[in-house]
């Protein structure tokens, strides 16, 4: 069952077209990356999602449910986090997360579950000022989890992290889907980040969609690259270049492949002229890049 | 049922909340302060002008701040501390938290809104205390004054809660202007330049159209009725404000 589906979703700012008619399927209990260059429409997604911005009616639905006409059910039951998080920095972490309660009714004894789950159990008492982003973050995910909500939508929860702050950004991520069973919908433009954390994604380019699936759907269904040495490169290069798309590049060869086999083809064909293999391995594609392979394949896909 | 009760009162709570360590309180405490304590100087140097041999002193020395309060002071506070209670969530971007909270939209505003009225209130009863502690402390340093007479305390703060509502027309302007916009200039300009016009234009036959006028002139005189045509008509422009704030704020969308 999906959690959040949108039906040809579309979004205008004036004149101009943000979303495109999207389509959207985030299966219950996935960790679902919502990945998109910055402008590619990820956060007007969101926002639509949440009710903050008026999507079409019927074009989005959570649990079932029509953002338009069941708002105040769906919000009780999903959390989010927008970008940087909101909150009042004149006040303690405590004192913000008591005011949540109080407008959600939601009983007071949550915060220390809460500050605790999300390692702040001994900075609750600081000003919001004290904190350092990595604090604040964390507190924003305190804040979307106050109402125990089954569905948590994060926008770019680890943007201006430090290392240290995005590990345990990811390390409460998969915690929160893996022992409290959260459906997570986050968004990012950092391929990397979401291949590590997602079960599931979707790739957004100008409002549109190029790809949804399993994360590992991606590497299958798409072109990618074999970085390559051998003990002779030129050699290896004529070899190849009569099966795949070669070229070199910094004295290494990178080879065009579609498929997990070709990987192993392209060895026996090295094995086979008896090419000693220094190195081979797939490069990991930037996001550049892997929007270049999925538009160029003509892989838009609902 | 107990719980249906309850949760208008934590949600205005919450509103209170956010209040803490704000210059909001401060300034709803500060300026009456501050202003009392103005008067009692004024009497302490200048006292002896101001009294009437035989006649109870409190009612006038009651009175004595009302001109300045009320046609000055007053319109420019409120313009304050609606900047400044929306500016709570302004400054740190916090529509966006508060529309994605299973609340309803309009809802926001109302409660809002309760919080500001709750600072004006708070305003008034500031202006009544110290006016009055003010008004005992004349008693120990000038006894010759008279001020061992009663108080009017009732007086007193039927005046500053008359004044409150007779605010009310600003009272819902300036929040409407606060909470839509967020910069924190634009409302303090239009309503200083609302305050300063009426000002100028006091002798102005047309005067009784301009509602920030109106706690000067529903208080200027000390017979006047307690109830009387300008609260009545700045009440009136309150739901009015109040009643388009709810649906500006239902079909808001925080782009």
């Amino acid at each position: 069952m999906n959690v959040i589906e949108t039906k040809a979703l579309r979004y205008n700012f004036g004149n101009k077209s943000v979303l495109n008619g999207i389509d959207l399927n985030v299966p219950t209990g996935s960790i679902f990356g919502f990945l998109g260059p910055n402008g590619s429409g990820k956060t007007t997604t969101i926002r639509t999602m949440l009710g903050l911005a008026r999507a079409p009616e019927k074009s989005i639905t959570l649990f079932g449910k029509d953002i338009r006409t069941h708002r105040i059910e769906i919000l009780r039951n999903t959390g989010s986090l927008i970008e940087y998080p909101a909150l009042y920095n004149h006040l303690s972490g405590y004192d913000n997360l008591h005011i949540l309660c109080n407008l959600t009714s939601t009983p007071k004894k949550r915060i220390e579950e809460l500050l605790s789950i999300v390692s702040l159990a001994d900075d609750g008492r600081k000003k919001m000022g004290k904190y350092s982003l990595s604090m604040k973050q964390r507190l924003g995910i305190a804040a979307a989890l106050l109402t125990d909500p089954d569905l948590l939508i994060l926008d770019e929860p680890t943007n201006g992290l430090d290392p240290a702050g995005i590990r345990d950004m990811r390390h409460l991520i998969k915690m929160l889907n893996q022992e409290f069973s959260k459906t997570i919908f986050i968004s990012s433009h950092l391929l990397y980040e979401v291949e590590m954390l997602c079960s599931h994604l979707a790739i957004l380019n100008e409002g549109k969609l190029v790809f949804q699936g399993k994360a590992s759907e991606l590497s299958d269904k798409f072109a990618r690259l074999l970085i390559i040495d051998t003990s002779d490169n030129d050699k290896a290069v004529g070899l190849i270049a009569q099966h795949y798309p070669v070229q070199v590049t910094g004295g290494l060869l990178e080879v065009v492949v579609k498929e997990k086999n070709d990987t192993a083809d392209v060895s026996k064909i090295l094995f086979r002229n008896e090419l000693d293999i220094y190195r081979l391995e797939p490069k990991s594609q930037n996001l550049e890049e892997l929007f270049f392979n999925l538009t160029a394949n003509g892989s838009a896909h609902p | 049922m107990a719980q249906r009760i309850l949760n208008p009162i934590i949600r205005f709570y919450a509103e209170l909340q956010k209040l803490k360590n704000t210059l909001a309180i401060v300034v709803a405490v500060a300026v009456p302060l501050f202003i009392a304590f103005l008067s009692f100087v004024i009497y302490l140097s200048e006292g002896h002008k101001l009294i009437i041999t035989g006649i109870n002193p409190w009612k006038e020395y009651i009175y004595h701040l009302q001109k300045f309060w009320a046609g000055l002071l007053l319109p420019l506070t409120i313009i304050l501390e609606a900047s400044l209670i929306n500016s709570i969530e302004h400054s740190n971007n916090m529509w966006k938290q508060i529309y994605t909270l299973p609340i309803s939209k309009s809802s926001v505003y109302f409660y809002k809104l309760l919080s500001f009225l709750f600072l004006n209130m708070l305003m008034a009863i500031s202006m009544t205390f110290f006016v009055q502690l003010f008004g005992y402390l004349l008693m120990l340093f000038k006894p010759e004054f008279g001020f061992n007479a009663p108080s009017f305390f009732g007086e007193s703060l039927l005046l500053s809660l008359k004044m409150m509502l007779a605010s009310s027309a600003i009272i819902g302007f300036q929040f409407f202007l606060s909470f839509h916009f967020r910069s924190f200039i634009i409302p303090m300009v239009i309503g200083f330049c609302l305050t300063i016009g009426t000002g100028i234009a006091s002798s102005w036959k047309y005067i009784l159209f301009l509602p920030y006028s109106y706690p000067s002139l529903s208080t200027s005189r000390q017979d006047a009725a307690v109830w009387d045509l300008y609260i009545t008509i700045a009440v009136l422009s309150l739901a009015v404000l109040s009643a388009a704030g709810f649906y500006v704020s239902s079909k808001r969308e925080i782009t």
